[in-house]
């Protein structure tokens, strides 16, 4: 087995609990649960609001009545990324590999722990703990393992507030531990592979790494095979500093309740749209293809296309492109709950050749639209955005929407945390 | 809109804890901190509240059809603009809440509330809760299509 530098593994306790609690004291050692984005299901649960029996995703009308002394807090994902960039600092600070897997959960070379905390690496995992606790006020879990499999799942098996160094393990101690582990707790094995699994009798990790590897790869493809030596003790999936190039860039999600006011779904079109174009500016990246999907209640789904001549950012474009296929989806009088705006054929915008001239882009009825190269109202846009914030200057035809904008933390999403690995 | 309001321990002087009789109010939710609690379902409803840097307990509303007071416990920021409450004289209060309760759902109050203060024939003064259309997130997270003013957030 090759000897590599041990992964840690950093998860936060109910982060999204814990980090209000940092701002709110208040709401320490009592059942708190986080509403979503329209306030109707819990996204996230302190221990005790979980140990009352209330599960995540679940509305808030069955959560009062499984637990009626519950507080609940409106999501702030503004703040929560405060937090989360604070960590990733603390652990910057130790590390010199960080892996920004999602906005709760870190992965990092563990080798220089004990080095800079002094002692043993588990005793150098719980002075980082102590730190992450003082420095940001957020409590976490930590595991070190071999690989980013065993570091998860030694966080997973250790929370709340917990650490575990699995790396250290006896061979016994490690049979018994993965033999305590059903494969289904394994990141990356979804309900699906479990059940093939267990049809092969593997129940548990330790079924999992003492089946074959070719036949695990036959079954759970290459991802499946990375796994088994990742539980070996093998690292395959390396310590990512940064993330891997996007396939596509999609803004949207729900709208709020649901609309048949062609003004509104309008200018929710616009807003998306303005959203999309600020992460192809973060990524560097043209798009040719623009797809739009929207989701109506109580009646089928519509989804459609645009692929352009040249790729592009233009919000003057990319406004009457989306504009169109709404017109298109005969949404008119039925109404929409949830509107997806996708980018797809994405170009590095040092990679390619614009043209200098302006180029005309034609609508489904033959009205043609034209986009000029420099656009100098929407770079004035962006930079006084970037300077000031998001949303303080937006498209006038997004002023049907005065509720969305009377409350800050509309203003920002999940997906909007950048740089990070997964949702 | 508001049917009770829970304050945390550390909002409240503990000198006026006892002029004020709290610490019958006292609660204590799961392993959190002590929070006084004040209840619109109370036989005799009272909301604390700060007024020009005095920290009082006044009567919640009105419940009494003879004393000229709207018999409510809330005023409607749009009556309260259109000026269907200037004969009473109406002056804005701070109630600080640390959680707000509306129809079963507590939820977290950053600062507090916003509520008038009127007076009835006999000159007591009685607070009422100042309340607004409810957002969409306010309305599906209460079922209410009324919420409260608070103070520096909207929910």
């Amino acid at each position: 087995m090759p000897i590599s530098s041990p992964i840690g593994h950093l998860d936060s306790d109910c982060f999204y609990v814990s980090a209000e609690r940092v701002r709110f004291p208040c709401l320490r050692g009592i059942p708190v649960g986080v509403l979503g984005n329209q306030g109707a299901c819990v996204i996230a649960k302190s221990y005790e609001l979980k140990a009352a029996g209330v599960k995540t995703r679940v509305p808030i009308w069955e959560a009062r009545k499984i637990c009626p002394e519950a507080v609940f807090v409106k999501r702030d994902f503004r703040w929560y990324e405060v937090l989360s960039r604070k960590m990733l600092d603390v652990l910057a600070d130790v590390s010199p590999l960080v892996e920004y897997y999602s906005i709760d959960e870190m992965f990092f070379d563990a080798s220089e722990l004990p080095r800079v905390f002094g002692g043993s690496m588990r005793e150098a995992a719980l002075q980082l703990q102590q730190r992450m606790l003082q420095e940001v006020g957020v409590p976490v879990s930590i595991g070190i393992g071999e690989s980013k499999t065993m570091a998860k799942l030694g966080s997973d098996t250790s929370k709340p507030f917990g650490v575990h160094t699995l790396h250290e393990l006896t061979d016994k101690q490690r049979f018994d531990y993965l033999k305590s582990i059903p494969v289904g707790e394994l990141c990356g094995v979804g309900r699906r592979s479990q059940a093939k699994l267990e049809q092969h009798r593997i129940f548990n990790c330790l079924d999992f790494i003492r089946a074959d590897s070719k036949f695990i790869q036959n079954l759970l493809t290459i991802k499946g095979e990375a796994l088994w030596y990742e539980l070996q003790g093998e690292s395959i999936n390396k310590i990512a500093t940064s993330r891997p190039p996007h396939k596509a860039i999609s803004r949207g999600g729900s709208l709020g309740g649901k609309t048949a006011i062609a003004k509104q779904q309008h200018a929710w079109a616009v807003r998306n749209v303005e959203r999309l174009i600020e992460a192809m500016d973060f990524h560097g990246v043209f798009a040719r293809k623009f797809s739009l999907s929207l989701e109506r209640p109580n009646d089928y789904g519509w989804g459609g296309h645009v692929v352009l001549s040249e790729p592009t950012n233009s919000f003057k474009l990319l406004c009457a492109v989306f504009r169109e296929m709404l017109d298109r989806s005969d949404s008119r009088d039925k109404a929409i709950s949830h509107m997806h705006l996708i980018a797809e054929k994405l170009s590095y915008r040092n990679e390619i050749q614009r043209t200098l001239f302006e180029t005309t882009y034609s609508t489904h009825d033959g009205r043609p639209i034209t986009e000029s190269p420099i656009d100098q109202l929407a770079t004035l846009k962006q930079q006084i955005n970037q300077k000031v914030g998001r949303f303080a200057i937006r498209s006038g035809e997004t002023l049907h929407l005065p509720e969305i904008y009377a409350d800050e933390t509309n203003d920002y999403d999940i997906c909007d945390v950048q740089g990070k690995m997964c949702f | 809109m508001c049917q009770g309001i829970a304050l945390s321990q550390c909002e409240i002087p503990e000198s006026l804890i006892e002029r004020y009789e709290l610490s019958e109010r006292i609660i204590r939710r799961g392993e959190g901190n002590i929070e006084f609690r004040f209840l619109l379902a109370e036989r005799f409803p009272v909301l604390p509240l700060w007024h020009e840097g005095q920290f009082l307990i006044l009567s919640w509303g009105n419940r009494n059809r003879h004393n000229k007071l709207p018999v409510s416990a809330w005023c409607s920021q749009e009556s309260l603009e259109a000026g269907a409450w200037h004969h009473l004289r109406p002056r804005e209060v701070f109630i600080p809440a640390s959680f707000a309760w509306d129809r079963g759902v507590w939820y977290q109050v950053r600062e507090g509330l916003k509520g008038v203060v009127v007076k009835d024939c006999d000159r007591k003064q009685h607070v009422y809760v100042l309340t607004q259309p409810a957002t969409h997130y306010y309305e599906v997270m209460t079922r209410n299509n009324r919420e409260p003013v608070m103070v520096g957030e909207t929910i």
